[in-house]
């Protein structure tokens, strides 16, 4: 038996209307999107991860970063490769790499890298908080209720339903392959694209055929019979439920703020700033850290009934 | 409730008629059961009574059929929903929404009740199928008895007066399936709901029916109460595998003895045949097994999958040349862990697997394939090419074979199997049957020593079945090891040396099939249950087959 994508957990997260969840992963992104300053992405980042450990869904949250840490540390390799704009050479290449000349590996190239990557691994790790915090039938419920892109939504929700269904057959073709003798990870690129054939064109069959199938079940329960549906779940939204909603549309206008008024950036050419904050701006962090971070305990009070 | 006028329909694609001229009634609160070969016309039957064909599936079509006043030619599938609730052939792919008690209520969010309904209905389904234990789970948390209970409450939410069902059990293990079929029997009892049932295995369900309605190439051939119908030579001349008693009680009844009616049950079988059996005199029923030398050798082999589910706790035993074992056992007792072991698909956790002396622990899988072929369930996952053909020789392609040899070996494998017309043709546009013959041939070419195969009967007709049983028997003749898991007793019990019975990753029991099979409860074949009521006769109880039995009882009148 596959474990699902989304296990359904119990925690006071899951028990969160899910606009909650949207907007205020929403309001991460946006917010990690304005800013460029470490200190403000180290802190987006630090209230997802508390998240992810409040909601008991660490280790599910873990296994989709590691991919985007993987991605991240590409980044921080390529970076410097192609970036030359720093001022502080680390070290210098003796050749010539064809079109990208003589690499040389500057100290502000790899911080860039590592400050993207920090942006990248907050957007990621939202969106992670998001889906294993929300059940996808209730983004689904949530999205059709405002008639947002109703297709769609039932297009990903049965994507996102059909995934461990796909990861298991393609597991099953591996398998069938590696029994008829075949090498699929050796040779050269042609080689092990050749030798992957027999199991990507049966996936593609199989994904096809259980199309069809998910159609015949679809319309022999009435989908698609009215324009308008009702729903059997209608998550209750209450007066906490309001504050975080409101205070995730603070936190993205907090954000605009903080640029409007001329913080929250980071300049990492020619040279690296240093990190330091002025008298101004530190009123500026604390209110935009007790907004991101509010979620936790509201969601606590919420979960203990304190509506 | 259901009345078919002349119903003929041809697929787009197709010049052969997928339903011939076909008429019939079927009255409110009927259980029917719709029989026959695979490709006689069973699902599209179904397709036809809520609509599916003509409004999802393209085609030609002639005649009328109305299901409760509504003439679905002309009434969409979705408005039809409300009055035939129809349960597919595959749990996984109808389940929608990844929590139960949601999906059940998806088919009335969509015909706009209000939450308040919703809610009562869907507990009532939960409720009339058994399910509500498992309400929160996700659909991949289910087992596939589950996932088809699940199917059937989303069906039965819609308070449909007509259930249909296409193959409802050919994807689940014995229990499942007899918990699917008992809540469709208490359905039709306890609602009055009627049922109309595509099944191949008819010793689940024959007993449950009020009529069967027999189908080949399209057509209408036999059309009555079981008893009627299961008599009829026809019947068993359409390539339906009849259940083991009823068998026997043809072939009784084929000597020119009297009996009152076909049994249908062991219950009824125990009575009818007792005079034949009381007259019956002890005969010897002993397997020769000629085995030759250790193939596999299992020592003590512990598996322990990454999330730490504990699949094989210290298996020892050995599958040796010319031997053909069945691995048996319930859902999840480690059958399927075991045989990726052979060809090192798995490698034990404790414990070593030697295939011919080689250690799997040490060996690639590409190596140990060149002596173990293996089978998956499936045999859509065995197909990619564009013709049989190259399906076929693929194998031998890979593997620095001369031209000349693949040639004649492919030729030699597609003869065997049927498939020589079929060489040109694509694959997965095969029928089950022909699609399974491929699958097979595509390893077989290959001569592997040792012949795995994971449930390949399961969902098959009689006629594909008893070709591969037959097929498998001659192969093992040749010195070659045959391990077969499977659930159908029924199928091994007339073939098989030797039973393995698995549980929760133990061996339970490791013998001779006439060992492992008889004097159980449940885990024995229909007529050593029947037989095992006549210990009081002196009859031995070691029968498994209806010949077997047909020896007992004519032994001494011959």
């Amino acid at each position: 038996m596959m474990d699902p994508i989304f296990p359904p957990k119990d925690s006071m997260y899951h028990r969160l209307n899910p606009l909650c969840m949207m907007l205020w992963s929403l309001s991460v992104v946006v917010a990690a999107l304005v800013f460029d300053n470490p200190v403000y992405l180290t802190l987006l980042f630090t209230a997802t991860v508390l998240v992810a450990i409040y909601a008991k869904v660490f280790r599910g949250w873990m296994s989709y970063m590691k991919y985007c840490i993987w991605l991240c540390m590409l980044i921080m390799l390529l970076n410097p490769f192609f970036s030359h704009h720093g001022t502080h050479i680390l070290y210098v290449f003796p050749f010539n790499v064809p079109l990208i000349g003589r690499p040389e590996i500057s100290l502000e190239a790899i911080a860039y890298g590592a400050g993207m990557s920090l942006r990248l691994l907050t957007i990621m790790s939202a969106f992670a908080s998001l889906l294993y915090t929300v059940n996808p039938d209730d983004l689904l419920d949530s999205l059709t209720r405002f008639r947002l892109f109703p297709k769609s939504t039932y297009v990903t929700s049965l994507a996102f339903r059909f995934m461990p269904a796909l990861i298991r057959d393609s597991d099953t073709l591996t398998e069938v392959q590696e029994s008829r003798g075949i090498r699929l990870n050796s040779g050269n690129m042609i080689q092990r694209v050749k030798a992957r054939i027999p199991v990507i064109f049966p996936l593609l069959s199989n994904s096809l055929d259980r199309a069809v199938q998910v159609s015949e079940a679809m319309e022999s329960r009435a989908f698609g019979c009215n324009s308008k549906r009702t729903f059997y779940k209608n998550p209750a939204i209450g007066g906490l439920e309001y504050t975080i909603l409101f205070l995730s549309v603070l936190t993205v206008l907090a954000a605009a703020c903080i640029r409007y008024v001329g913080f929250g950036s980071y300049n990492y050419y020619p040279s690296l700033e240093p990190i330091t904050f002025t008298f101004e701006e530190i009123p500026y962090i604390i209110v935009f850290t007790i907004l991101v971070f509010s979620i936790i305990p509201l969601a606590q009070i919420n979960s203990r009934g304190l509506r | 409730m259901i009345k078919i006028s002349d119903l003929s329909f041809y697929y787009s694609d197709s010049a052969e008629p997928a339903l011939s001229d076909v008429s019939l009634k079927i009255k409110p609160g009927e259980f029917v059961l719709v029989a026959g070969s695979s490709g006689s016309g069973k699902s599209s039957l179904c397709r036809c009574l809520n609509g599916l064909i003509p409004h999802f599936y393209g085609g030609r079509i002639k005649g009328e059929v109305v299901v409760c006043e509504k003439n679905v030619f002309e009434t969409p599938t979705k408005v039809l929903a409300e009055y035939v609730g129809v349960v597919f052939q595959d749990p996984e792919n109808q389940l929608l929404m990844s929590e139960v008690e949601r999906e059940i209520a998806f088919g009335l969010e969509n015909l706009c009740y209000p939450p308040n309904i919703i809610n009562k209905r869907v507990e009532e389904a939960l409720d009339s199928v058994g399910i509500s234990h498992i309400r929160h789970r996700h659909p991949t948390e289910l087992s596939g008895g589950e996932k088809q209970k699940t199917a059937i409450a989303s069906s039965l939410v819609l308070n449909p007066q007509v259930l249909v069902l296409d193959e409802p059990t050919s994807e689940l293990d014995p229990k499942s399936a007899e918990d699917v079929i008992n809540v469709l029997e208490r359905l039709n009892c306890d609602l009055g709901l009627t049922i109309v049932l595509v099944e191949h295995r008819l010793d689940r369900v024959v007993h449950h029916v009020d009529r069967i309605i027999a189908l080949d190439k399209g057509r209408v051939i036999l059309d009555g109460h079981p008893k009627k119908i299961l008599a009829d030579p026809r019947f068993k001349s359409l390539g339906v595998g009849l259940p083991p008693i009823v068998s026997l009680a043809n072939t009784i009844r084929n000597r020119g003895f009297r009996l009152d009616a076909i049994p249908l049950t062991v219950r009824e079988g125990r009575r009818m045949f007792s005079g034949f059996f009381q007259e019956s005199r002890r005969i010897e029923l002993t397997d020769k097994i000629d085995r030759g030398e250790i193939k596999v050798d299992f020592r003590d082999v512990s598996y322990t999958y990454p999330n730490d589910a504990v699949a094989l706790r210290k298996v020892s035993l050995g599958f040796y040349a010319g031997e053909f074992v069945a691995v048996m056992g319930r859902n999840a007792s480690g059958k399927t862990s075991l045989i990726k072991h052979i060809n090192g698909l798995l490698k034990p956790t404790g414990g070593c697997v030697l295939v011919s002396g080689r250690d799997t622990r040490k060996a690639d899988v590409s190596k140990l394939a060149e002596m173990v072929g293996y089978v998956f369930q499936n045999p859509n996952v065995h197909l990619f090419a564009d013709t049989v053909e190259e399906e076929v020789r693929y194998i031998l392609e890979n593997r620095n074979v001369s031209e000349e040899v693949i040639c004649s070996k492919t030729d030699s494998v597609l003869g065997l199997f049927g498939l020589t017309d079929k060489k040109d043709s694509y694959p997965r546009s095969l029928s089950g049957g022909e699609r399974q013959r491929v699958a097979l041939a595509s390893v077989i070419v290959a001569e592997p020593d040792i012949l795995v195969l994971d449930e390949p009967t399961r969902g098959m007709d009689y006629a594909s079945k008893s070709f591969l049983m037959d097929f498998l028997n001659n192969y093992r003749r040749s010195g070659k090891v045959i391990v077969l898991v499977s659930h159908d007793i029924e199928s091994v019990a007339g073939y098989v040396d030797r039973v393995v019975l698995l549980s929760e990753g133990k061996v339970v029991a490791d013998g001779p099939r006439r060992d492992v099979f008889s004097n159980a409860l449940l885990f024995s074949p229909q007529i050593n249950r029947l037989v095992q009521g006549y210990k009081h006769y002196n009859v031995q109880d070691n029968i498994l087959t209806a010949l077997e039995a047909e020896q007992v009882i004519f032994s001494e009148k011959e």
